[in-house]
């Protein structure tokens, strides 16, 4: 029987519950980060294990804790969609949700129909929003050794002067198959000019992950330019972290039988074949039904039933020993038994080939990737393959797999001495990379360390000073008397960013921090648009060396935008409705009505 | 040996309306139903209880599918409102809406069953024709030279839903290409039977909303490794051959339904097939196809084969997308492999060009002649906010093509609702003695019915408001006003806002205001259309479907009238 309940929700449970999820990932904010262990408990029935996950950053948090509500749902919804588009900033959206959502509640309890709070909030966010526009900092300004501060046409001039190439050089951008646009200007493919130095804008984003941003850094310089679609990242654990690096090619770690083969492939230009699927008798492209109710009769007798698998295994072989293949990329899982007599007659069967590394060897190679081995033509075997063995860190059984063409693709080499850590840092590094290619993409940053964040907190002070209705504009504005109110709180909630970050990072108490942010905030009320020599109020970490620091634009300005979305959605949102209740359980739940 | 279970006596419940449990589920009901209602409405979260997938939404039809009461009672409304909304798209919270109104308000006016009943039907009769008059002051004329008032129509639709989480001008951006696909599918240059073509939306998650936009013909999601070969710098105007099936290629064996096949061992089955498919293949590659596109998996062999010589190949269409396809491109759906591909199933397409929505690469195909269909590709940043805009957007489009059935729109904002209630009192006060004595009851009953009715149709206006605002209406147009709660604090006059709910009236036109649930003197309301010296200003903002909400009043008024007939609810509880 369908039947559903509805719950009614006097004090804005939602509300709180978004407030209650933020505060879980209060330590994972800034580049200081606490670690979290998260342990499942063991269950009677013995359905769960009892692992335990060491996790640091937002989006892992809420991975292993897999809030159930609906409330959680549209948190775990907003998190990950944004970690899809930007790559990094999740910790930033989910404090924020929190920090406005309980602006919110505060609105709420004052009195104010939620209606004008959303109308309050969204003007403020467009303040926000306005002043990531004004205050972003181009990049080719960035890449001077200088604090942020707009440039004025004396700038301009001096710099030119200073570095006449660097003031022309644009910036140049790839297009990987994440961040698809316009094609590249073919302009800027003929004469390459020398590009420019990513360094100082990579090490203002490295948000004290320094070790991780250097490893991103010697990707984009051997990269030329950086593609993080074309970027892999291999994890060897039990050595010590500071012997992390980054290899061209592909390096990928392979049993002793398969290494034994690369020393008689190595120093060759190899022929590759691509399978895209399992490379086994059974499998089928995804979409083939397997027949029902077929029955195969035979008036021999086959014993083992062998025969038909080693038929197979024998004409793939045939085909492949034909064709001259020397190197088999599957993307899938691969027969055991082929992928030793690939052995024996010197090919090299690598599986769980990721779908990227297919397509970068696609492209290098002329390969095209088949489904069935019994596909496999002179058309799509490519050539120019490379196999060398790859004996750093000790390492022995690892091999680069490359092309002579190139191929863009970059290997980073992460190594850990604790194996529950290597995971957080994959994660560390991928978002020091997302935050270079989102930079380089925006063709702009924002000024860092807090200091957009307390530009903000200024200019909603400002705007809440301002007067309802201007002269010459017709209507009040959408939220009406209580607009400055709520545009305080909102503020509230910046200035707690900055102060929690600070706070995070060990130099000051969160009390401390809050002054040290309203002194600042009093500061830069004084001056107009301008930074001029600006520093944030310093929420790097520790060790003194204080350079600049940028935040990304479009990832700052997405995580705002939608943890904005997530209040309004949930601020908004006054019953839950649970359907297919058992209507036996409804009776022991009083704030439950059955409809 | 044979089991008995006893047999349950069947459940009965006694006048239902009156029943004290029956009360409450029918209150909570609709105060989830009236807090929706409007651009201001609350959203509700739906999920079941084991942590399933959670819907956010305001809009009727998504709430009452995903969320369906089991209480007979509720089940009609609910039933009523679905079956009217799956015809109109709009107007489903105002039929509910106003069939609770006009059961509590029957229950208030103390009214024998029957003799409200049959006033409700007497001035439901009335309303209609009304409404259909020339003279009817809360209709606006459609006029298609301008997109104006297509606009305001689409736009009413679109921001009454706010889980879409648009800003106004996000809100204006996608009622415009609502309007923009609406003319898309209407076509210009067909003598005698006009056909409409149709909107395909296509959603995609994380791009801006600005980037949402209307395309004439089809978008066709496709992998990243597509394949254009040599066709992706063609001349747009020049027209490839294809063919479209409607059957799997992936090698599937023939559908069995009971039974088994013996098959020799050694015979191989697939091979056989996969033969077969190859000569699909190769004849479409003889008939020089240079677009092939299948409703389901194709082969990756017969990929490899058409590839290889040159033919785009869609495979995973999707059963939504083959029959537009068809009416597109004038092809027919081949639905078998064995028969000859006939000449007249194949058709053309034109344009080949690849579009990138932020993760997805869209093929963009035009048909060779006007199809009227278009393809509108909404952006928003999340899945839960993407799907009400995609709920929107289908109504909107909807909305627009009723008008082409009747060029006219009414008023909205509540206007409609106090003009219309305003026009009754007036009216039905005049014929006092004929009505009651056509409807065989006394005129103090007949008064009571008629108050009733409108009080009804008051309070679907009244159900606009969620945050407290004070409720107005004026003594001159009979619209409706709304002063926001904190206007009103601490201010002892009333100061009724700028324009009335519709936007159609400004404050400084009219002199008298009241409350809108107090009493007033009837009068026959003015049209505000017909006003001077306030000609220039005078276009509504809100407006709303004709079509739909004259058949949403009569839902209503007959689903009230089932429910206040019903005696008995008999359940079987085996």
């Amino acid at each position: 029987m369908r039947s559903s309940g509805v719950m009614n929700l006097e004090q804005h449970v939602g509300l709180q519950k978004v407030s209650a999820l933020a505060g879980l990932t209060l330590s994972s904010l800034g580049p200081c980060k606490a670690y979290k262990f998260i342990q499942e408990e063991e269950e009677e029935g013995g359905r769960s294990s009892g692992r335990a996950a060491l996790v640091c950053s937002c989006l892992r948090l809420l991975e292993s804790v897999q809030p159930s509500c609906a409330v959680g749902q549209l948190v775990s919804e907003a998190v990950r969609a944004h970690h899809a588009a930007c790559g990094s900033g999740a910790g930033c959206l989910l404090f924020l949700a929190g920090a406005w959502s309980r602006a919110a509640l505060e609105c709420l309890r004052r009195g104010m129909a939620p209606l004008r709070v959303v109308g309050a909030m969204r003007e403020g966010l467009d303040v926000c929003l306005q002043a990531c526009r004004t205050h972003r900092v181009r990049l080719d300004t960035a890449t001077e050794p200088r604090s942020p501060a707009l440039s004025t046409e004396e700038d301009a001039a001096r710099r030119t002067r200073e570095h006449p190439r660097k003031g022309r050089g644009k910036v140049k951008l790839t297009h990987s198959r994440y961040f698809c646009g316009a094609a590249p200007d073919p302009a800027s493919l003929v004469t390459p000019p020398s590009p420019p130095d990513v360094g100082p804008t990579a090490r203002a984003l490295s948000h004290g992950h320094d070790r991780s941003m250097e490893l991103v850094l010697r990707v984009a310089r051997l990269q030329a330019v950086l593609d993080v679609g074309k970027v892999v990242t291999c994890v060897v654990p039990g050595v010590s972290e500071e012997r992390a690096c980054v290899s061209p090619g592909w390096v990928v770690r392979l049993p002793p039988e398969k290494v034994a083969v690369t020393r008689l492939l190595s120093g060759r230009s190899l022929r590759v074949a691509l399978i895209a699927g399992d490379l086994c008798r059974r499998y089928r492209h995804p979409g083939f039904k397997t027949p029902q109710g077929l029955s195969h009769v035979t008036d021999r007798l086959d014993p083992g039933g062998s025969g038909e698998e080693g038929r197979w295994t024998d004409g793939v072989l045939t085909s492949l020993l034909r064709l001259g293949v020397d190197l088999l990329l599957v993307s899938g899982a691969t027969d055991d038994s082929l992928s030793l007599r690939c052995l024996v007659h010197g090919i090299l069967p690598v599986d769980r080939v990721r779908a990227s590394v297919l397509q970068a060897f696609a492209e290098a190679t002329g390969a095209t990737a088949v489904t069935y081995a019994a596909q496999l033509s002179q058309r799509c075997v490519g050539a120019g393959a490379k196999v060398t063995p790859w004996r750093d860190l000790g390492e022995r059984r690892a091999v680069i797999i490359s092309s002579e063409a190139g191929g863009g693709l970059a290997t980073v080499v992460l190594t850990g001495c604790v194996p529950a850590k290597l995971q957080s840092m994959e994660d560390e590094f991928w978002a020091c990379a997302h935050r270079l290619h989102g930079a380089l993409r925006d063709g702009a940053v924002l000024p860092g360390a807090g200091l957009i964040e307390v530009v903000c907190v200024r200019d909603l002070r400002k705007h809440a000073r301002r007067p309802l209705k201007l002269p010459g504009e017709a209507e009040p504005e959408a939220g009406g008397l209580y607009r400055a109110e709520v545009l305080r709180l909102m503020a509230d909630g910046l200035m707690d960013y900055v102060a929690t970050v600070m706070a995070n990072s060990g130099r000051c108490s969160k009390l401390e921090a809050w002054t040290e942010v309203s002194q600042k905030v009093e500061r830069l009320d004084g001056l107009s648009g301008v930074l001029e020599d600006e520093k944030g109020p310093a929420v790097t970490s520790g060790d003194g060396a204080e350079g600049t620091v940028y935040d990304n634009l479009s990832v700052k300005v997405e995580a705002w935008t939608r943890a904005m979305d997530l209040v309004f959605l949930v601020l908004q949102t006054d019953a839950e409705i649970i359907t297919g209740v058992d209507p036996e359980t409804l009776r022991t739940q009083t704030d439950l009505m059955l409809l | 040996m044979a089991r008995l279970s006893k047999k349950l006596p069947a459940l009965c419940t006694d006048l239902p309306l009156e029943n004290p449990d029956v009360i409450q589920k029918f209150t909570v009901f609709k105060q989830l139903l009236t807090s929706c209602f409007g651009p201001n409405g609350k959203l509700k979260q739906v999920h079941n209880n084991i942590g399933g997938h959670s819907v956010t939404t305001s809009t009727s039809q998504v709430l009452l599918q995903s969320a369906s009461p089991s209480h007979p009672l509720l089940k009609v409304v609910a039933t009523s409102v679905l079956s009217h909304v799956s015809r109109f798209s709009d107007c489903g919270l105002f039929t509910a809406i106003l069939c609770f109104a006009l059961i509590d308000q029957a229950k208030l006016s103390g009214l024998r069953r029957n003799v409200s009943i049959s006033i409700n039907e007497y001035l439901l009769d009335m309303c209609t024709t009304y409404l259909h008059q020339d003279g009817c002051g809360c209709k606006v004329k459609l006029d298609f030279s301008s997109s104006k008032n297509l606009i305001t129509l689409a736009w009413s639709v679109i921001s009454s839903k706010p889980a879409c989480m648009l800003t106004p001008q996000e809100a204006l951006h996608i009622s415009m290409l609502a309007v923009q696909a609406f003319l898309l599918t209407v076509p210009c240059e067909t003598p005698g039977n006009v056909r409409l073509g149709r909107t395909v939306t296509v959603s995609v998650e994380g791009p801006a909303i600005a980037t949402s936009a209307v395309f004439p013909g089809l978008l066709v999601e496709v992998p990243d490794h597509l394949t254009l070969g040599n066709k992706h710098n063609l001349q747009p105007q020049r027209l490839m051959k294809m063919v479209l099936f409607s059957v799997s290629l992936s090698g599937d064996l023939f559908e069995m339904d009971e039974g088994t096949v013996e098959v020799n061992h050694g015979a191989d089955m697939e091979s056989e097939i996969m033969d077969q498919l190859l000569v699909v293949g190769q004849r479409a590659v003889k008939d020089q196809v240079e677009l092939f596109v299948c409703q389901k998996v194709i082969h990756p062999v017969l990929q490899q084969y058409l590839n290889q010589h040159d033919v785009v190949v869609i495979e995973r269409l999707g059963a939504a997308l083959v029959e537009p396809l068809a009416e597109l491109t004038g092809s027919q759906p081949l639905a078998s492999l064995v028969t000859a591909i006939s000449p007249e199933a194949y058709g053309h397409a034109r344009g080949l060009n690849v579009k990138i929505f932020g993760s997805k690469r869209m093929l963009h195909l035009e048909g060779p002649g006007e199809a009227g269909i278009c393809t509108m590709a909404l952006c928003h940043r999340n899945q839960t906010v993407l799907s009400e805009l995609k709920v929107a957007c289908q109504k909107a489009e909807h909305v627009l093509r009723l008008t082409l059935r009747e060029p006219s729109a009414l008023l909205g904002g509540g206007c409609t609702e106090t003009h219309l209630a305003s026009y009754l009192r007036h009216k039905g006060i005049g014929e006092v003695a004929e009505a009651a004595s056509s409807l065989g009851c006394s005129q103090t009953e007949y008064r009571l019915g008629l108050e009733a009715f409108c009080r009804s149709l008051e309070s679907v206006a009244r159900a606009l408001e969620h945050d407290g605002g004070t409720p107005l209406v004026d003594l001159t147009h009979c619209h409706h006003w709304t002063v926001p709660v904190d206007v009103t604090q601490g201010q002892e006059t009333l100061s009724p806002p700028p324009r009335c709910g519709c936007g159609l009236v400004s404050s400084a036109s009219v002199e008298r205001w009241t409350f809108l649930n107090t009493r007033y003197d009837e009068f026959s309301p003015a049209a505000a259309a017909a006003l001077p010296g306030d000609s220039t200003s005078s276009q509504p903002r809100v407006l709303d479907c004709f079509a739909a909400k004259m058949n949403a009043l009569q839902v209503a008024v007959e689903t009230a009238n089932l429910l206040q007939d019903i005696r008995y609810i008999i359940q079987d509880g085996n």
